[in-house]
């Protein structure tokens, strides 16, 4: 494998936004085309590095390391885990569905709307290489323009609200996190004789996290500031209100991405950095963020079994299955941890859809009031079963990938304390009630009156929306029928995480393989 | 005045002669331009090279009341790029309104001449002449369109209250020059120094002293509670001059803190840490919650620089609590403010070429749509005094806020209190953001040209804006040197 | 447990069967409900281990069957009854495994498998017969008109009802005496009674639509037939093995082929449990109570006779409504309640569409006002403030410099103490 793949898959849309940047104006398919090439080329050199990786290889693989700011130790470093690999490819196979998912949508400022989108990959897939904390916070900060760009230029009607509200939230967690990376970086710098080599490398200081450790009360503090920062992205009750705002004014493609790769943002953290250099903080705050997983959970599941709009409604569906993954991470068992990978993912793979297919049928009907609609398989019989599968999907059905997730979640809550193991299967209940409620409104009985009104632009899915359904469907399947294909993956980020927070890793996972 | 004085003095002289000439050419060819400003902008040129010349030979000069190291050179060459940046922006604006270019620029390197000399002076009376030698050019410059009766008003208030501040700021030095027996900050600083390291007790009348002089020197960085003037004074002002207003007196003042603080009064620096952790909290709280009411760009703008002076004024904490870092932050935070800050001030004049377009937050309406590159301009230096990265504004953040959480304690509070001021700032920016790119205009406006000056300004700013973020290296040694040139 | 839809989750099971295809129900009936059961006895080491999750088991599975024959009794739609039985019979399972008679359960799965598929397929017959009418009330006098349907349907009652030696009362028997030998009175005597029971609905459906007088709509009964023969042969082909299956698989009692397949399975669990499977003795305990079974099934039988009417050779009588009506009249609640499925879909209804509707709308509420409330609250309130301080801004310079000269007090002042420290 030659050096550079990491750099190259984190800065190749950069080069694609550069690109369209002197496109003409007055040619909008040359934009789309191009943005599409980019992500796909993306997308191929992260497979590349996908082959490339060694699973059984512990440690970060692929690593490069340049000085960049010198005077504070602060170096470019991208390394890549399981964990990392995992969520890139994802990041990578999600932008360019979501880039051609905008093809028909978009036509306004094509230019820059696809500019922004390929910016926005530059920020995700930084993020989840970064190996020096100064550096994944740029690559963080980066994410949050273009989203802002992307939610208030071509979102709904009340854009401009949504996509203030979820700068300012993103931002008094980030920033504050900001003060947290300083802070360990000086901690670090400060037991090392004033030298600041290594201060924000992640695996310097996961290692003096595991032998020295970090004073108690920067652990209490950083950790606190961390943990909003990614509570807010994940979104965890309560902080969680700005998503379904997000949600519902971003447009589809943005909808994804959102719900696809920047929720898992969050996750991501906690499992990289949070827990590995912060362990005692994590411990003592962890019963506090289990009962809030578990609040989330449900909360999240029952508010969305009374959303009229049907954005809203996966919006909450997505604060419901992302307490999912913070109970996997922070029940410190090995099941959860590999649960809450897997569902960070399987989330991306079934909750994109769910909007991808929300926007099918937004595009025909401008409206995605549920009390509108009625009868839809009649007409659109494919979109019905492509919707049914991806549903039955997120409910969490053995043999698609939604179910092993929750499942192994559920395994490791049940060791952790049954009485959370029971609180969490109950949500699995409500799950399972707001969906197929939500389906059975939408697509049986007698054809709605408005749709009736809509006529012959109600029309069945067109190949490109198919087009961008289909890997992901793929992807489902091979998932639930094959979890070990990711889980093996991260047998490595698994175990060291668990190591940093001194638990043992003596069950064997093998048949899930 | 020996041969080595005059070359440490060139820069100085050189200045004065620049102004004096474009006064000449002015006279020669009146009304006319290019002349005038090619006289400027050459001469600054001049200016700069010679300055850096000096700055390559430190030392001193008038028996100790001048001084050139590398917090003088740093400091120079960042008054000659604001004057300079100043004097590109200012046409577009000047012009249309039939206001004089040739004194504008004059008018500007006096004040330049009265900056140096208060990052090289080494002696509080000459500190004071050369503090008042940079104001007065100001009120003139605010009263520069004499037929605006909110520009004269403006102007009015800021000289009145100036002089008040100016008077304080003396009687503090006056108290301290008594108390210690000298002038020279040297001197100050020794004898101070025997205090701190427990000879006799600090004298109520050296107390006093200090409460005036910071009084003073707040008043000139828009500090909370003595910021009243600057909002009217910014409004009222043409809007090249409430550019350069918002940064040439406010670094210029932080010059004077550094000489007079850290140099002189920097073995008292315990005592006054607790001062400044207050005034830096009320000063970026106060600004910021202000600058969220704001429908006026420019008096939004106004608010923000208050709001950023209370961020230098962190990194001056941090110095005060223990951290060399702090002078450091300070000193970078002020680059990079001075550049996303005139940026931002330029595209507000560079819409308001024409006369009578104001600069309340409609005339921002569309501009995305009808002038893209402004718009992105404008969004990349909003975008950096968010403090978002990679921009120079984060990593002056950044670096303040490092030194604070290094420093810890109070200051450790300090850091987060400015996180959070930074996140509410963010929806006045943004807001800005808004107003450009997702909202159509109310009235369909013409796109503007914008003179050839303007731009090459505009480039400068915005790829300074970028690369102070980036690749922060370079510049990072060059403040951590003029940082020390100030001792410990 | 829900997937094998017992008590308090068997509402669906009914619904689910009202309105597919009789092959549908088949499989809810032979397949997918029996996923509990088998999951149960394939856990049965972690139950064993737990006398008291047993003992849960064994009360929800008799509850279940008792409470589900009785509601069995009034419905008169044909699925329904046969979908209540359905459940009531699960209900005997769960109880056989409750028990610890692990086989009985397996083996009472199997034979209702067949048996309860091939009621299924009759009814599915009857239906498409009266040309998609399922309420039996439209029935009546169908016997000669769909011999095979009529024949093959009254195998497979008179084997669901436990009469010896078809199937059903071979693996029926082998649960209750199993519950009683292993010291559940209690479940045995319930079961007892349901099996009387079931005796009873059975006959009273297969009254209804084969016997008496026809009920059928008059347009339609000229035009009423037998099915075509893709739907005979499965009728013939599955009421062979409801015969049959007792005496293939299950005899001699508790020692035929089945248990021999089955004993390694629960080897450990028996173990645990310390129940040993007690040898079969005809002329022990275990012939008293198969013939207390068989006598309370015939019973049963008899009872529906006197009350339906039945039209078998020698036993013929006519359906006496009257005679029903009394009895009806004369226990209103129990009628109602059986009616009403003891109000068990109301019960939900108001607890989950009214009262957690509720509790949704309340929490979604919650989240709008008082969380995201909070959020839009703090960032109203910054506004405000802003504003307020804004007001400071008087614009006259006599008040800025009476503030400058006040910040000085208050600076000289804190200098001063400061000092003194």
């Amino acid at each position: 494998m030659p050096g550079g793949i990491l750099t190259l898959i984190t800065f190749v849309p950069l080069v694609g936004a550069i690109v369209i940047a002197f496109l003409p104006r007055e040619r909008p398919d040359l934009a789309r085309f191009t943005a599409l090439g980019t992500a796909l080329l993306a997308w191929v050199f992260s497979l590349y590095m996908l082959i490339g990786f060694l699973p059984t290889h512990p440690g970060f693989q692929f690593v490069e390391v340049a000085d960049w700011i010198p005077a504070f130790g602060i170096q470019y470093k991208l390394g890549a885990d399981g964990l990392s690999v995992v969520l890139v490819v994802l990041t990578t196979t999600l932008t360019w569905i979501s880039i051609l998912a905008s093809f028909g949508p978009i036509k306004e400022r094509v230019k820059e709307y696809m500019i922004s989108f390929l910016i926005l990959e530059v920020g995700m897939v930084g993020v989840f290489l970064a190996l020096d904390l100064f550096l994944f916070y740029i690559f963080w900060e980066v994410v949050l323009v273009p989203m802002y760009l992307i939610i208030g230029i071509w979102g709904g009607p009340n854009r401009i609200y949504a996509t203030i509200k979820f700068v300012l939230y993103t931002l008094v967690g980030s920033l504050l996190m900001l003060v947290a990376i300083l802070a360990t970086g000086f901690a670090f710098q400060d037991a090392h004789g004033g030298q600041w080599a290594g201060a924000f490398d992640f695996e310097q200081l996961r290692a003096f996290a595991g032998t020295t450790g970090f004073a108690n009360g920067l652990q209490l503090g950083a950790f606190l500031a961390f943990f909003l920062a990614f509570a807010i992205k994940i979104p965890m009750f309560p902080f969680h209100t700005w998503l379904p705002d997000a949600h519902v004014e971003a447009p589809t493609a943005g909808s994804v991405i959102l719900a696809g790769i920047l929720l898992k943002l969050g996750g991501y953290g906690f499992i990289r950095f949070a827990l590995p250099l912060f362990p005692d903080a994590a411990k003592t705050y962890a019963p506090a963020i289990i009962v809030l997983s578990l609040i989330a959970l449900i909360y999240g599941a029952i508010v969305a079994l009374v959303q009229p709009d049907l954005k809203k409604l996966v919006a909450y569906s997505s604060v419901s299955h992302m307490g999912f993954v913070t109970l996997g991470i922070f029940i410190f068992q090995q099941q959860g941890l590999y649960g809450a990978i897997l569902q960070m993912v399987n989330h991306g793979l079934i909750t994109g859809a769910l909007f991808l297919l929300v926007g099918v049928i937004y595009e025909r009907t401008h409206d995605r009031t549920i009390a509108k609609m009625s009868g839809l398989s009649g007409r659109t019989p494919v979109y019905a079963a492509t919707f049914g599968f991806f549903m039955l999907a997120s409910v969490g059905l053995p043999g698609l990938s939604g179910f092993v997730g929750e499942f192994l979640v559920l395994v490791g809550s049940f060791a952790y304390a049954p009485a959370v193991a029971g609180v969490a299967t109950i949500t699995m209940i409500f799950t399972a009630g707001y969906l197929l409620w939500m389906y059975q409104r939408l697509f049986f009985g007698e054809m709605s009156a408005f749709l009736h009104e809509i006529g012959s632009h109600l029309t069945d899915m067109r190949p490109v929306e198919t087009l961008t359904l289909v890997p992901l469907a793929t992807l489902v399947v091979v998932f639930g029928l094959f979890p070990g294909l990711v889980l093996h993956l991260v047998d490595g980020t698994v175990t060291s995480v668990l190591n940093s927070l001194g638990r043992a890793t003596a069950i064997n996972l093998l048949f899930w393989q | 005045m020996s041969g080595q004085d005059l070359l440490t003095i060139s820069p100085l002289i050189a200045a004065i002669l620049v102004a004096v000439a474009v006064l000449i050419v002015d006279l020669i060819a009146p009304g006319r331009r290019e002349p005038a400003l090619a006289t400027a902008l050459l001469g600054l040129g001049i200016v700069a090279i010679l300055t850096a010349v000096a700055g390559r030979t430190p030392g001193q000069a008038f028996g100790g009341s001048y001084t050139v190291d590398a917090l003088t050179t740093f400091l120079d060459l960042l008054f000659i790029s604001i004057v300079a940046l100043t004097i590109a922006f200012a046409p577009d604006y000047l012009e249309p309104r039939d206001l004089p270019i040739a004194e504008f620029a004059a008018v500007l390197v006096f004040a330049l001449t009265g900056a140096m000399l208060i990052a090289a002076s080494t002696d509080l009376l000459v500190l004071f002449l050369a503090l008042e030698l940079m104001v007065l050019p100001g009120y003139l410059l605010a009263a520069y369109a004499k037929h605006d009766s909110l520009s004269t008003e403006g102007a009015i208030k800021y000289f009145l209250l100036g002089s008040f501040s100016s008077a304080i700021f003396l009687f503090g030095l006056a108290y301290v020059w008594g108390l210690t027996g000298s002038t020279r900050v040297a001197d100050v600083a020794a004898e101070l120094g025997k205090i701190a390291s427990g000879g006799p007790a600090l004298a109520p009348g050296l107390a006093l002293g200090l409460a005036f002089m910071t009084t003073g020197v707040a008043f000139k960085i828009a500090a909370v509670p003595f910021h009243y003037w600057t909002p009217d004074a910014y409004q009222g002002s043409p809007t090249p001059v409430t550019g350069y207003l918002s940064v040439g007196p406010k670094v210029g003042a932080f010059a004077l803190i550094l000489r007079l603080f850290v140099g002189a009064l920097g073995s008292l620096r315990g005592d006054w840490l607790d001062v400044v952790i207050v005034l830096a909290a009320l000063t970026m709280t106060l600004g910021n919650l202000v600058a969220l009411t704001q429908n006026n760009v420019k008096r939004m703008l106004a608010y923000s620089s208050i709001a950023h002076t209370g961020y230098m004024l962190v990194g001056l904490a941090a110095y005060a609590g223990g951290r060399q870092e702090g002078l450091q932050g300070l000193l970078y935070y002020g680059a990079a403010y001075t550049f996303m800050n005139l940026g931002a001030f330029a595209v507000v004049a560079a819409l308001q070429r024409r006369p009578g377009v104001t600069s309340s937050l409609d005339t921002f309406a569309g501009l995305g749509r009808r002038e893209p590159l402004l718009g992105i301009l404008m969004t990349l230096f909003l975008l950096s005094l968010t403090g978002i990265p990679p921009t120079a504004g984060f990593f002056g953040k950044a670096y303040v806020i490092l030194a604070a959480v290094q420093a810890g304690g109070p200051l450790t509070i300090l850091a987060v209190i400015a996180m959070l001021n930074a996140a509410a700032a963010a929806f006045y920016y943004l807001r800005v953001v808004v107003y450009m790119f997702m909202r159509e205009p109310a009235t369909e406006g013409e796109p503007q040209r914008h003179g050839n000056l303007v731009w090459a300004g505009l480039w400068t700013t915005s790829v300074l804006t970028i690369l102070l973020g980036l690749i922060p290296a370079p510049l990072l040694s060059v403040v951590s040197d003029a940082a020390r040139a100030l001792g410990s | 447990m829900g997937k094998s839809a017992q008590f308090p989750l068997h509402v669906w099971l009914p619904d689910a069967m009202e309105g597919p295809t009789p092959v549908s129900a088949l499989i809810h009936a032979a397949t997918m409900v029996n996923a509990g059961v088998y999951l149960v006895a394939r856990t049965n080491v972690l139950f064993a281990h737990a006398p008291q999750a047993m003992l849960v088991v064994a009360a929800i599975g008799i509850f279940t069957a008792i409470l589900s024959a009785s509601i069995a009794f009034t419905q008169t739609d044909i699925k329904r009854v046969l979908a209540y039985s359905t459940l009531s019979q699960l209900g005997y399972m769960f109880a056989a495994l409750g028990v610890g008679a692990w086989t009985a359960a397996i083996f009472h799965l199997m034979t209702h498998g067949f048996f309860k598929g091939l009621l299924f397929l009759d009814s599915g017959s009857v239906i498409h017969a009266v040309h998609d009418e399922q309420d039996m009330r439209r029935m009546g006098g169908l016997a000669r008109k769909i011999p095979i349907t009529y024949a093959t349907m009254l195998i497979g009652s008179v084997a669901i009802s436990g009469i010896p030696p078809l199937a059903g009362f071979f693996s029926k028997d082998e649960i209750l005496g199993e519950a009683f030998k292993n010291g559940f009175v209690w479940v045995w005597l319930v079961g007892l009674i349901v099996a009387g029971m079931t005796a009873v609905y059975m006959f009273r459906l297969m009254g209804l639509t084969f016997w008496g007088p026809s009920r059928v709509d008059r347009q339609v009964e000229p035009h009423i037939h037998e099915s075509p023969r893709v739907m005979t042969i499965p009728l013939i082909l599955l009421a062979i093995p409801s015969v049959l299956l007792g005496l293939l698989i299950g005899f001699p009692p508790e020692n035929g082929l089945l248990h021999g397949w089955l004993a390694p399975v629960f080897e450990e669990a028996l173990a645990t449990g310390g129940q040993h499977e007690a040898a079969f003795s005809l002329f022990g305990i275990d012939g008293v109570l198969i013939l207390a079974s068989v006598t309370v099934a015939v019973l049963g039988i008899v009872v529906a006779w006197r009350l339906f009417g039945v039209e078998l050779p020698l036993l013929r009588r006519e359906p006496q409504p009257e005679r029903v009506q009394a009895i009806t009249a004369r226990a209103p609640f129990l009628y109602r309640a059986s009616l009403n499925k003891w109000w068990f879909d109301d019960l939900y209804d108001l607890l989950f569409i009214r009262i957690g509707g509720r509790i949704a709308a309340a929490l979604w509420w919650f989240d709008r006002v008082i969380v995201d409330g909070t959020v839009n609250g703090i960032g109203i309130g910054t506004q405000r403030i802003g504003g307020q301080l804004r007001q400071v801004q008087t614009g006259r310079v006599q008040n800025y410099a009476l503030g400058i000269a006040l910040g000085l007090l208050v600076m000289a002042g804190s200098y001063l103490v400061i000092t003194a420290r």
